[in-house]
This record gives structure tokens, sequence and C-alpha cells, in this order.
């Protein structure tokens, strides 16, 4: 247990680290940067000088890369150039809108682990043709789409529900549908063959033969062991739920890390892109610990330590 | 005169010999069709025996004969496509007809099985205790009573210290042990029958003859019929009260396991009590079958031991032999059976 913990402290600590790099780098090998966007196009070389050394800019890469990294170690974040405040604080009071939005979306996606376990206990008939075909048809639509075209049809067309902003709790329907949507499918067919493989296996032929009900055997005995694999998939999917929030949160104006992150990237707002995507990086690597966790308390090979 | 009238004669006095209980089992022509890619492809092909209480039927034949297919379809767990003809008896129903509700309620209660591997038909992430409590707990039984009930199937299949070890799970047990606790999981439901597919084959062979005392012991106890599948003719030869032998899912002989194992008749039983040294102490070497066996779906024409057959005439390859009694309770499937 000792050695999982650091394993996955060191593990953590890396990716962090990359992130913050791969950020950094990024932002700065885009072309165009603060002083440009902050004086506009019809500024002079001399004040687009002049900014970039009030920003720190004109300093070599390497030099403005330790100067970020020292910061970091200290936990200075920085401000944000155009907002004039520190860029963790306005990424914090983003982050509740996104937490409720996703979280939102993996309870609706949690759907999918019904429809695939019911694919995956009667596989190969209707029933499971049916949900197959669904999850594949929503896995291969992207979110965007699914995003348009649930404005146009449930906002514009039957003005059942809000297409952007915030307020009612109406107005989460449908960008949490949106994100739910390839979530869903994903859950759906990890599930469906993660049951059909548990179904054959021995101990659930053993099961019948105790005269259990195919519901019986299933709630008693596939669930259990077939929930593996979805909740590590699952876990790690809940983090990429916050990319896709990006897209999703843009389209619907939803006021969350992700608009403030699309907003940023187009103002080179350094410091804000920077924190957002450490911010990230950490929730995706609780997501990877809390997977790990929740997979060895579900087999009591792990928890108790195999012998064989 | 007298002999004959002592046959015919009711004689309710007379107690039942014990060689002929009644039947609690009957399978007549069973006969198994599973779907494979050129067609369906007959597994079990007109297989009749009876198993009845208190005594141990045992199957046996190679691998492919269609041991495990017979006893599948005994508790109803066939592969989706299986096509079942024939009849199967238990106390004058059919199970072949009967509602899948009916079946589903004899399973485990009226007719357990027991598997091969006791590693896989095992749930790991459950505590033997709930697994072998589990028939108990569905069955309506209050949750300390099933605890009480486990400890004892535990302890009486020779689980030690089953106060704490009903609360393990499979992977703490070691395979002698697992099987066990199967044999406890289908002692649960107090069956009339138990299936048993290859009990011991996983198994190393010291603890292979533990399980086979237990499983005698139980029959013993507790009046319990037993149909014991495998290919290992000295389980059969510890076991057996009758034995059904059984090629390329046809029956080629049955009898009194001693009859059979001592003096069998079908030269396929002949060639596998030859193989094996330790089943006739009058044979000192083996002789290992020769060829291999024949697969059910290119079934040989006529007798399909025919192209293994020392004994083999033009006939054996143009008729099928059927089945005929050769001497009391003792029947035969060879158009040269060995001489009684
Ligand atoms: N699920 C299945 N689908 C199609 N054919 C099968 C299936 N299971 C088994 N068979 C075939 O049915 C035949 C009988 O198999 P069965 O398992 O009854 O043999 P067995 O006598 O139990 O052999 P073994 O000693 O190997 O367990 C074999 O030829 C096998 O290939
Ligand atoms: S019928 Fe013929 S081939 Fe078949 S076992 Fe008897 S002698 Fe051999
Ligand atoms: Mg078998």
């Amino acid at each position: 247990m000792t050695r999982y913990a650091l394993r996955t402290a060191a593990t953590g600590v890396l990716i962090i680290f990359g992130a913050a790099t791969l950020v950094f780098f990024i932002m700065r090998i885009a072309p165009g940067d603060q002083a440009l966007v902050l004086l506009g196009p019809d500024a002079t070389g001399a004040e687009v000088a002049a900014a970039r050394t009030r920003l720190g800019l004109d300093q070599p890469l390497p030099i403005q890369y330790w100067h970020y990294l020292t910061q970091l170690a200290t936990l200075d974040f920085g401000e944000s150039y155009r907002f004039g405040q520190p860029a963790f604080e306005l990424v914090l009071s983003r982050l509740p809108a996104s937490v409720e939005l996703t979280l939102v979306a993996t309870v609706i996606a949690m759907s999918g682990v019904v429809l695939g376990a019911l694919a995956g206990a009667y596989r190969g008939r209707w029933i499971d043709r049916g949900i197959s075909g669904f999850a594949l048809t929503l896995y291969s639509m992207p979110p965007f789409w699914i995003g348009i075209m649930l404005i146009l049809v449930m906002a514009l067309q039957l003005r059942l529900l809000p297409s952007a902003g915030t307020g009612t709790p109406a107005h989460i329907v449908l960008p949490a549908l949106t994100l739910a949507a390839p979530f869903t499918a994903l859950l759906t067919r990890i599930t469906r063959s993660s049951v059909a493989d548990t179904m054959a296996e021995p101990y659930v032929q053993r099961a019948y033969a105790k005269g259990l009900s195919t519901r019986e055997v299933v709630t008693g005995h596939v669930v259990r062991n077939a929930a593996t694999p979805v909740v590590t998939v699952g876990a790690l999917h809940v983090s990429t739920l916050l990319g896709g929030a990006v897209i999703v949160e843009s389209v619907f104006t939803w006021p969350g890390l992700g608009s403030l992150l699309v907003t940023a990237v187009a103002n080179r707002d350094y410091s804000i892109v920077q924190v957002a995507v450490l911010l990230i990086a950490v929730i995706v690597v609780c997501c990877n610990v809390a997977a790990d966790l929740i997979a060895a308390r579900l087999d009591p090979r792990v928890r108790l330590g195999a012998g064989a | 005169m007298s002999r004959s009238s002592e046959v015919t004669d009711p004689a309710p006095a007379e107690p039942r010999p014990p060689e002929e209980p009644a039947p609690l089992l009957r399978v007549e022509h069973l006969s198994i069709d599973l779907p494979g890619p050129a067609g369906p492809v007959r597994v079990v092909d007109d297989v009749s025996f009876t198993v009845a209480a208190g005594r141990t039927t045992g199957l046996i034949g190679e691998s492919g004969s269609g041991k495990t297919m017979t006893a599948t379809a005994i508790i109803g767990l066939l592969p989706v496509g299986a096509a079942v003809s024939g009849r199967m008896l238990w106390h004058g129903a059919d199970l072949v007809t009967m509602a899948e509700q009916d079946r589903r309620r004899l399973r485990g209660r009226g007719i357990a099985m027991i598997f091969q591997d006791p590693q896989a038909a095992l749930d790991p992430t459950q505590t033997i205790g709930r697994q072998v409590g589990e028939i108990l707990r569905r069955g309506g039984m209050p949750a300390k009573e099933v605890r009480q009930t486990v400890i004892d199937l535990l302890d009486r299949v020779g689980v030690p210290d089953p106060e704490t070890r009903h609360a393990q799970y499979p992977h703490q047990y070691s395979g002698g042990l697992r099987q066990r606790a199967m044999v406890a999981t289908a002692l649960a439901g107090s069956p009339q029958l138990i299936l048993a597919d290859e009990p011991t084959t996983a198994l190393d062979v010291t603890v292979q003859a533990r399980i086979l005392a237990l499983l005698r012991r139980i029959r013993d106890e507790e009046a319990m019929a037993m149909l014991l599948v495998s290919h290992d003719l000295r389980v059969m030869a510890h076991v057996a009260d009758e034995v059904v032998v059984m090629y390329a899912g046809r029956i080629c002989e049955v009898g009194s396991g001693r009859e059979v194992l001592n003096s069998p008749a079908h030269p396929y039983t002949r060639a596998l009590v030859v193989s094996v040294p330790a089943v006739r102490s009058k044979t000192a070497i083996a002789e290992p079958l020769p060829g291999s066996p024949a697969s059910p779906a290119e079934r040989p024409s006529g007798c399909p031991f025919h192209p293994r057959c020392a004994k083999a005439q033009d006939r054996c390859r143009s008729d099928v032999p059927q089945m005929r009694q050769v001497a009391a309770g003792r029947q035969v499937a060879c158009h040269f059976p060995e001489e009684m």
C-alpha cells in the first residue's frame, strides 16, 4: 500500500509538471502575444516593445520558464493581465459551474451502465441489438454537433428548454445532455462487453445451477465482477469530461471553467490558461487515484493481497 | 416352476434387493444437437440410463464423448441453441417438456451440480459463506440461521475452522478446500440428486482421494443419488455402483460398476480398462488406447468405435450396434461382445 501511494504520488507530480510545461510552451509558441492583444492591430512597434518589457515577454524563453516554475513552486499563479485579479481566484470562481455541469452529465451517463448491463446480460437478443445500435450511433456523433442539434430541436423548434445561459434548473439540461452523450455511449459499450464476458464465466453457470433467475444471477454475481473495468474507464473519463466541457460550455455560454479557458486562450491570458490547465491536470490525477482505489475495493483479491 | 413363481410373485413382504431401488431419474433416448459451423451436431445420441436414490451412477468416456452435455441437459443448462429430444423422467415428470419456471425451482433444490474447476466455479468477489448460503437466503431463511447452517455445512464437508473460514474469499482457500466448499454449496439445497462433473480432475491425487471419500460418505449418509462424470476409471472403481460407458455421444455399455470394470463386455470398455493398470491388478502393463476419440461431428458409420477396434468386422462399419442385454443388469452395444 505504501509502495502504491508513493508510486501514485510520483506519477501525479510528473503528470502535473508535464502539463505545466506543455501549456507554458504551447501558449508561447502560438503566434501573437499579450502585447498585441492588449494594444490592438494599430499599435506601433515601439508601443508593442514597451508593453513586452512591462509584461516580461522580452526575456529569453528559458528565463521566462524558470521564472514561471519558481512562481509555481511557491503556489504563486500570477495575475490575469486582462482582469487585474489573481488568476487562481478567477479560475476557482468558475469551477463550481463546471463541476455542476460535469456531475449532472455523469449522472445522466450512468444510464449507460444500466443499458450496457441489459445488453450484456441478453447478448445477441433484440434488446442487445437495439441498445448497441443506439450506443454506436451516439458514439459516432461529435459532441458539438449533438449540442447544435439539441439547440435546434429542443430550444428553437419545440421551445421546450433554454438554449443558453444559467438561472433555472432547465438551463443545465441541454448542455448536460450534450456533455453526457459520448460518455453514455462509452459506458454502454464498456458495460456491455464486461457484463457479456462475465456472463460466460463458470461461476455464473454455477449460479444458474443454484436455481437463480437471470435477474438474480446478474444482480448477485455479474454486476460486482463486471464493475472493475467500467469503474476504471468511467473514473478516467470523468476527467476528460472537463475537456469536453470546454466546447459544450462555449456552445451553450455556460459560465464555467471551459468558457473562461476559451476566452483566456483567445486573449493570450497566460496566467489563467496555466492555472486552468493545472487544475484540470490535478483533477485528472485525482480521478486516476479514485479509479484505482475503487477497483481495489471491488476485488477482494486486490484488497486482501492475493497469494495466487 | 418354483423359481419362476418366485420372480413373478409380487411378494410385498420381500425387501427390494439393493441392486434395483426405484429410479429417481430415468433418462430415455436422450439426444442433444448443438449448433455447429456446418449445421447441428449430435453430441449425445439416444442415451438411456437410470439413477436411483442412494446410488452412484458413473458416466465414463474419453474427452468429447458427451458426458458433460448429458449432465448439463439433466440440470437444464445446455448452451443456447441446443435441441433436446427424448425424455428425462424425474419422479415421473419429463424434464424435457417441463416449463422453465419449474425447472428453475428444481435446480439446486432437487438436482444440484458440482463442477470440475472449483477455482473458476466460485465467484471471486463473494465470501465462501455467502456463496454456500445463497440458495438458503434466496429461499427466505433468516440471516442468523443461514450463517449457522453454512457453518454446519462447511464443518460437514471438512472445512477446518468454519467459524472463521466461512467469511473468507475463494482465493484464500486451497484447491481441495474450494472443492469441499462446492460440495457444501451443492448440499445446501438438500438435493435428491447431485451431478458431479469431474469433481476431482483439477485436484492433486491425495486431495482427489479425500474428496472422493467425502462424496461417498455424503451419498451414504444422505441417501442421495449421484451422477458422477469422469474419464478416470480409478475414480469410478472407487465410487460408482452403476457405470455407463459413453463413446462419441453413444452408450457402449451399462452395468454394475464392479462387473463392468472387472469383466468389460464392450471392446471400448476393455481398451479403457487395460489402459489403466491400477484398475485391474491382473494386468501389470498399461496398454494405451490406440488412435484418438471420434468427434461427434464426424462420427464414423456403423459402430463409431470401429476405426479403433481390434475386433471390428465388415458389419461393424455398416450396422449401428443396438443395446442388448447380455446378462442381468448388463447391456452392451456391440455386434461381437466379450463372452460373459
Ligand atoms: N458449447 C458448445 N457448443 C458446441 N459444441 C460443444 C459445446 N460444448 C461442447 N461441445 C461439443 O460437444 C461434444 C461433447 O462435449 P462434452 O463436453 O459433453 O464432452 P465430455 O465427455 O464432457 O468431455 P471432457 O472429458 O473433455 O469434459 C464435444 O465434441 C464438444 O466439442
Ligand atoms: S461393434 Fe464391432 S467395432 Fe464396434 S465395438 Fe463391437 S466389435 Fe468393435
Ligand atoms: Mg466434460
